[in-house]
């Protein structure tokens, strides 16, 4: 008798479920899925980012990905043409040429997001570019852009190997000796109230650094690649007594991105180097 | 069994429930979005029918004094602005950027790409703050010739009306500072709105009027943000004085008064009296070396040449670049002085002497008192005293001219730039005082 009644239930149930399968022809989409208007700037995005890198860059505005806390406008199109054109030269090639094109198709970050003015907290300082989970890169001061490598380190590309070093030790996790080399000298938030000088004079390579072992490990990365050895040497000199814990953290760094990425940062750094220089001189596409 | 059957019950009523499931009525009858993307589309349509493209009347805040812009969008996306303000240096400029819609917050029109005339509202300072105009707007209302957007942010209410076809856009701003110069061109006057109670509407110049009851404190002010239109000015807000509403004003055919749109008997006003105005608003007149009659004008250029030969000098730093006379107000002896000024490249000479000044409604009468500066003496015809020891011919008779009784006029009542001195005893006799 149980088991007849299970039967039962079943058949009822399996009725069910088939009386709720609904013939339904698939109709068009009610979105518009037809490809956009290009410009040939659209174009060449798509071609050298979005099918080369699986990047988006957004050199349109865009209020959904920028940060609603400070006031912000859009960039120049022009600017961002250009920008566009060094970002891919400058950072992007670097790590092609270095490591192979299919390691930073998989690691860069998948949006970048171009921005007129720069960030303004108010209190006199002016974020330069954020990175937010790996995921996006926002460049701010695009109105501003200079031909002129050390501007761009300052503005870009200083924050974006930092940034792009996060993803690298987020994905292969460095080992513990890097934070233990001046473990006691973290202080947090209070990293702002001193110099890049006096932060050497500590053993840290900017004043950031001194924030916690990870900013630490990517700062000391990402000035490293974007300062040549004759820089490098003058922070040594400026860190005096802490010269050795410099020395320690870069060879640190360098042992990890060597072993774990079999990447060479005298080598990156050569050529991210070689390409900042050829910036000035570089044949700009104008799309017209 | 019964628990079988319960169960078999259980289950065909649950089948009866979702059975209904797909006869519910549609309040609308597409979904949200077709119908958030047929908004888009016709906005959009709406935005290029203008051929001659919009003006875009703007305030960056509630607060913030409005600026005309004149914007037209092309079906490749482009919008293409002109604008002419402080921001533009007060030159005609145009620029181009991008522009969408957007379903965001509703249909919204961005501008996602730089213009140098749009985001000039928008750009931070190192403050972080800037003008803090938007240029993100939600499209509120989209009619044939008007379509109203709110900045996303400030929530500002934006206004874009469509431009006839023949309307030139360079022409369009010179006609926009040609109405601001009537009203508020230099030295203007506050302007006055006479209901059940008298407001005074003063610093129109910075295009956000400073409005205070007579006779009231000035703490109790309040500051009312406008924009001049090319047929008076329209307030960011409807206004509110003694029951009466209004916001936009057109300047009536005689310029005497803009009167609003919304209440004919809402006037603003100039001064009531010229003479007064004259005193109390500024207290330099020159008297201009054209606008004055044939018998004046002898008597003026005596007086110019009579400088220039007297205080000649082969050196280009004491060499005489110009000559004026004017009006002046002394407040402490509640007397206008006629002055005479020999200016050079750097310096200038000033004499003045005093003319007892009364005035009854818009009526002046002046008398030459037997009083004056030294060098205005010296200029007149004594020596006592002076420095320059040079009697200037003409000056003498410049003073007798004004010494009369003269009934005052302008062209211009709600901004008296200019105003005219006819007199009254004295046949062919008036000249033109212009401020400074």
């Amino acid at each position: 008798m149980k088991i007849n009644s299970f039967i039962l239930l079943t058949f009822i149930i399996v009725i069910g479920f088939l009386s709720s399968c609904r013939k339904d022809e698939l109709a068009d989409s009610i979105f518009d899925t037809s490809s956009p208007a290009r410009t040939k700037f659209d174009t060449w995005l798509l071609e050298n980012y979005t099918d080369e890198y699986n990047i988006e860059f957004l050199y349109k505005f865009s209020d959904n990905e920028s940060d609603r806390n400070y006031n912000l406008i859009p960039a120049e199109l022009e600017k961002s043409k250009v920008l566009a054109q060094i970002v891919k030269h400058v950072w992007l090639e670097a790590y092609d040429e270095v490591a192979g094109i299919d390691f930073t198709r998989k690691y860069v970050p998948k949006m970048i997001h171009l921005v007129g003015s720069g960030a303004f907290s108010g209190d006199g300082t002016v974020v330069l570019g954020t990175a937010e989970g790996g995921l996006k890169v926002t460049l701010y001061s695009v109105n501003d852009l200079k031909l002129d490598i050390g501007y761009l380190n300052e503005y870009y590309f200083h924050v974006m190997h930092h940034e792009f070093a996060h993803i690298l030790h987020q994905t292969k996790s460095y080992g513990t000796d890097f934070k233990r080399i001046t473990e006691s000298g973290y202080v947090g938030n209070d990293w702002y109230q001193y110099t890049d000088p006096e932060a050497q004079k500590r053993g840290f390579i900017t004043a950031y650094s001194q924030y916690e072992p990870n900013e630490d490990f990517v700062e000391t990365y990402s000035m490293y690649v974007t300062h040549d050895q004759t820089w490098w040497n003058a922070a040594l000199t400026t860190s005096g007594s802490a010269a050795p814990l410099l020395t320690k953290k870069i060879e640190t760094v360098r042992a990890y991105f060597q072993t774990k990425w079999n990447i060479n940062i005298d080598s990156i750094r050569t050529v991210i180097l070689r390409r900042g220089a050829e910036v000035p001189t570089i044949n700009y596409l104008n799309f017209k | 069994m019964k628990t079988t059957i319960f169960a078999i019950s259980l289950l065909f009523t649950t089948f009866a429930f979702q059975s209904c499931l797909f006869e519910e009525d549609m309040a609308f009858d597409k979904s949200a979005s077709e119908r958030l993307i047929s908004a888009l589309k016709a906005d959009n349509d709406s935005l290029q029918t203008a051929s001659n493209g919009w003006a875009m009347e703007y305030f960056a805040t509630e607060t913030s004094p409005g600026y005309t812009m004149l914007v037209k969008f092309d079906s490749a996306g482009n919008a293409i602005f002109a604008g002419k303000s402080e921001l533009t240096k007060n030159i005609y400029t145009t620029d181009t950027c991008s522009y969408q819609m957007i379903g965001d917050a509703g249909p919204v029109l961005t501008f996602n790409t730089f213009s140098k005339i749009l985001h000039a509202f928008s750009e931070p300072d190192i403050s972080g703050l800037g003008l803090e105009g938007d240029f993100e707007f939600v499209v509120m209302k989209c009619t044939a010739n008007q379509i109203i957007l709110k900045g996303k942010k400030r929530g500002t209410t934006i206004l874009l009306n469509k431009l006839a076809p023949d309307i030139v856009w360079p022409q369009y701003f010179t006609d926009l500072d040609a109405m601001n110069a009537v009203l508020f061109a230099k030295n203007a006057p506050y302007l006055s709105l006479n209901i059940v109670n008298k407001y005074s509407f003063s610093n129109g110049a910075n295009h956000i009027f400073n409005i205070l009851k007579d006779s009231s404190d000035s703490n109790t002010s309040i500051n009312a943000p406008f924009i001049v239109t090319r047929t008076g000015i329209r307030f960011y807000a409807v206004r509110v004085l003694d029951g009466k509403s209004f916001q936009t004003f057109t300047l009536n055919a005689d310029k005497s008064a803009l009167v609003s749109n919304e209440n004919a008997d809402v006037k603003l006003v100039g001064p009531e009296n010229l003479a007064v105005y004259m005193i109390g608003n500024s207290n330099a007149w020159k008297i201009d070396p054209v606008l004055l009659s044939p018998k004046v004008k002898l008597v003026y250029d005596l007086v110019v040449q009579s400088c220039k030969t007297k205080f000649y000098s082969a050196s280009p730093t004491l060499a005489v670049k110009d000559v004026i006379l004017k009006l002046i107000y002394v407040p402490k002896d509640k007397v206008f002085a006629l002055q005479l000024s020999v200016i050079r490249r750097s310096s200038s000479i000033d004499g003045e002497v005093y003319l007892t000044t009364s005035i009854l409604g818009n009526e002046i009468t002046m008398q030459y008192n037997g009083k004056g500066t030294s060098i205005g003496l010296g200029f007149y015809d004594n020596n006592a005293g002076t420095t320059s020891n040079k009697i200037i011919n003409g000056y003498k008779e410049m003073a007798a001219i004004v010494s009369s009784s003269f009934t005052l006029s302008t062209e211009a009542p709600l901004n008296p730039q200019n105003i005219k001195f006819v007199s009254k005893t004295v046949a062919d006799t008036w000249f033109t005082v212009s401020s400074l």
